[in-house]
């Protein structure tokens, strides 16, 4: 693997760094997350203002031409902020659905609100029953006139509150489970038959509950082709990972870096607590847990840049089942060497924790992936 | 020479030197093969391409392969599975005496470890089952300097035996640490055999492990590193801070090759288990790959965003997690195919048990070689008391600083 990075990269990453570093305070953080929008639409113009809103998507489409290696390194400075700003639902999954699975007339009219930050979207995929199957889908698109009427129920899409466009899998054709017969489509929100019930997540994340119920859509909502949107909800779940992976390692970075500091200044027993052997070998742990999902990160981005393919899932599931192990004993761990304190709403530590407690849960947890890394 | 026909002629050397174990049944063949092996290494050079022009007038120091090459060469020689390069002589022994030897002691011990002529061991250790015991001493009388004291030594893994060695295995130098009278830690480099020194083995599973009793045993002053104290403690910890030109290693590649035999064992016959088995053998799979990551990442350049360079006590610490995983792992799955003594039957040249072949066999001695290579990674110093003093600033164990020698 080259882990040399580009000059574009590094400026990337520390024009992000210097931002989270800077601008982003946990209490901000928490009194935007307790807002009505749930995040700072100010923070979101200037993510739009510095570009970053365009990473993923190619320069012919108004974006910065990046890659997986570049999502990783925005990705994981976020997760050191713990950033409440919508980027994995409106750029990478909703965008990225596009981007894959867009004709050049969808792209030209839909990439073009997100990557200025006009946009607020999300990529509705998931339903009760299916647990992490992407291909078990239920809802309905039936073919109508010019059109499509969809009929179904979408479960926790993320932004789902903020959202002003949202892309839904339904089923055309085949059984419940079948990856063929699955089409994508664009649809407003504000759509008659749309209905949606909002909520927090524990992380201090938005999601609806959407249901659709005789939508009406014209043929001009489909992305990509009918009955083949099975490939482009994969590729783009699997970038999901890559974000919400490489989140995942800041965040285990700040909680192990915490953690040490707290040791070194905490007293017990008339001296710091961080002199015990026991404790440092647990902090070595975390240490270690974090480095491994670092370089499982570089190595499922490296993966991906070379060329969407089984090799590029394999790398991708082997780090989120990393992820999983590894997000669970360095949050675990902090709370527990912080004692009571860890738990407490106003330390930032127990936020963290909910929020690597969340990766492990999206897209598929760390059993969920370990099998799927087994039979490819 | 490009990269591809530096490759070819990598490869070729090996397959030219190293038969393979598989071929080398009986321990006798295997310990003549190894010997031939590394007299190759030493005539040909290719035992010290990591080491600076300068730190010996050897020919061997005059490789100079960059990092990545470096780590392909041990790649190739983990695929097949050859006699581990980076014995304990060459990862500590040898940085030692480059940053801190005095002129006549890397004029003497440089070139006996670069041809693989000395088996060294390392008297770190002292036994932990006698409360009363003393750490051992370095006084000094009129009639020159003796060391006194009992050692728990490793020695060197170059034969990657777990039996106990035999006449031409024994270690033929020693490193010994002990207190002066100043209170402060010396190494002294001595030959095993001298006048004093009593060495014992002591069966181990992990290594070949000796007891030591050092009775009145006379120390000339150019056999002491002028290396002292804390500084000495720290340097024999990490012997990575020591030198930039450590050989580095490729422990995945080894331990891959386990988890291709043992997939191929856990996929020949289905029973009631296997599901449970396969999991365990894709979560070994998933930390391979992490090992990997990890190796890989040591040898990028230190820039931004990875500024800071990995601990190598991580990576071993890593692979000996994963050796263990593994070793369980073969456990699990060979059965009541587990219990044979796989080396005792090469012994008696008596030949498989089990019912397919030599795949409990040949599994078992992996298992051993892998623990080996890796016990002698650290020297029996915990690498997670490295890690926390020197990467994570936590300072010292109180109890560490005071019995250093007692860590195991």
């Amino acid at each position: 693997m080259d882990f040399s990075f580009t000059e574009e990269q590094t400026m990337l990453h520390e024009s992000i760094e210097r931002f989270v570093q800077s601008d982003y305070g946990f209490d901000d953080r928490q009194k935007n997350a307790a807002s009505d929008l749930g995040y700072d639409a100010a923070n979101w113009n200037t993510f739009a203002e510095l570009g970053w809103l365009g990473v993923p998507f190619s320069e012919a489409d108004g974006g910065f031409g990046g890659g997986a290696v570049e999502s990783s390194l925005m990705m994981e400075q976020f997760g050191h902020g713990l950033v409440i700003e919508p980027y994995l639902a409106t750029v990478v999954l909703a965008g990225g659905a596009i981007k894959h699975g867009g004709s050049e007339a969808q792209k030209a009219k839909l990439l073009p609100g997100i990557i200025d930050g006009s946009t607020q979207a999300a990529l509705a995929y998931a339903e009760p029953q299916a647990r992490f199957n992407l291909a078990d889908i239920t809802t309905t698109a039936t073919a109508e006139g010019d059109g499509y009427v969809l009929n179904g129920y979408k479960a926790v899409v993320l932004n789902g509150p903020a959202a002003q466009l949202i892309v839904v899998s339904a089923r055309t054709s085949g059984e419940q489970r079948d990856q063929d017969g699955i089409t994508l489509f664009a649809i407003d929100p504000k759509a008659a038959g749309v209905s949606r019930r909002d909520y927090p997540t524990v992380d201090a994340f938005r999601a609806s509950e959407i249901t659709l119920e005789g939508v009406k859509v014209d043929a001009d909502s489909v992305i990509g082709e009918v009955g083949q949107g099975y490939p482009v909800l994969e590729q783009t779940i699997d970038e999901g990972i890559m974000a919400v992976g490489s989140e995942a390692v800041g965040c285990m970075e700040k909680l192990y870096k915490e953690t040490v500091e707290y040791c070194r200044q905490r007293e017990q027993f008339g001296q710091a607590i961080g002199k015990f052997q026991v404790l440092q070998h647990r902090m070595v742990d975390m240490f270690m847990e974090h480095e491994q999902s670092k370089s499982l990160m570089f190595m499922a981005a490296m993966r991906m840049d070379e060329g969407y393919g089984p090799e590029a899932q394999k790398a991708i599931s082997a780090f989120k089942v990393q992820i999983g192990k590894s997000g669970k004993f360095v949050g675990q761990n902090a709370v527990q060497l912080h004692g009571g304190m860890g738990m407490t709403e106003e330390l930032n530590i127990g936020h963290y924790f909910k929020r690597l407690t969340i990766i492990d849960t999206l897209f598929g947890n760390a059993d969920f992936h370990l099998k799927r890394f087994g039979a490819l | 020479m490009n990269e591809s026909d530096w490759q070819h002629q990598a490869q070729a050397f090996i397959a030219d030197h190293w038969p393979g174990p598989e071929r080398l049944a009986h321990p006798s063949a295997y310990q003549l093969a190894s010997a031939r092996w590394y007299e190759a290494l030493g005539v040909a050079g290719w035992s010290t391409p990591h080491w600076p022009a300068q730190s010996s007038g050897a020919a061997t120091s005059q490789l100079s392969w960059p990092k990545q090459r470096l780590y392909q060469w041990q790649m190739f020689c983990h695929q097949a599975r050859t006699p581990p390069i980076n014995t304990l002589a060459m990862s500590l022994i040898a940085p030692l005496v480059m940053t801190h030897g005095s002129e006549h002691q890397r004029e003497v011990l440089l070139p006996e470890i670069a041809a693989f002529d000395a088996h060294w061991c390392l008297g770190l250790l002292e036994p932990v089952n006698a409360p009363t015991a003393q750490p051992t001493r370095l006084h000094e009388t009129p009639a020159g300097t003796y060391l006194q004291g009992e050692k728990r030594a490793l020695a060197d893994g170059l034969l990657m035996s777990t039996e106990l060695p035999k006449d031409g295995l024994w270690p033929s130098r020693m490193l010994c640490i002990a207190l002066d009278e100043a209170q402060q830690w010396r190494a002294c480099l001595l030959p095993a055999d001298r006048r004093g020194i009593k060495l014992r083995p002591v069966a181990n599973a992990r290594g070949r492990w000796f007891h030591v009793v050092l009775d009145e045993v006379s120390v000339a002053p150019d056999e002491i590193l002028s290396l002292s104290g804390d500084a000495l403690l720290a340097a024999l910890a990490q012997p990575e801070t020591l030198s930039q030109s450590m050989l580095p290693e490729a422990s995945s590649f080894g331990l891959a090759e386990q988890l291709r035999l043992l997939r191929r064992e856990l996929t020949a016959t289905k029973h009631e288990d296997t599901d449970t088995l396969l999991t365990q053998l894709y979560e070994a799979e998933v930390a391979l790959q992490s090992l990997r990551a990890l190796e890989s990442r040591a040898l990028a350049p230190a820039t931004p965003p990875l500024a800071t360079p990995l601990p190598m006590p991580m990576l071993s610490l890593k692979a000996q997690e994963l050796g263990q995983q593994i070793g369980a792992l073969q456990l699990a799955s060979f059965g009541y195919y587990a219990l044979p003594d796989a080396s005792a039957l090469r012994e008696h040249n008596e030949g498989p048990i089990h019912p397919r072949g030599d795949a409990s066999g040949e599994t078992a001695m992996l298992t051993s070689q892998a623990l080996s290579a890796l016990a002698t990674s650290h020297y029996g110093w915990n690498p997670r008391d490295i890690l926390a003093r020197q990467w994570l600033g936590l300072g010292e164990n109180p109890q560490a600083a005071e019995e250093p020698s007692r860590q195991s």
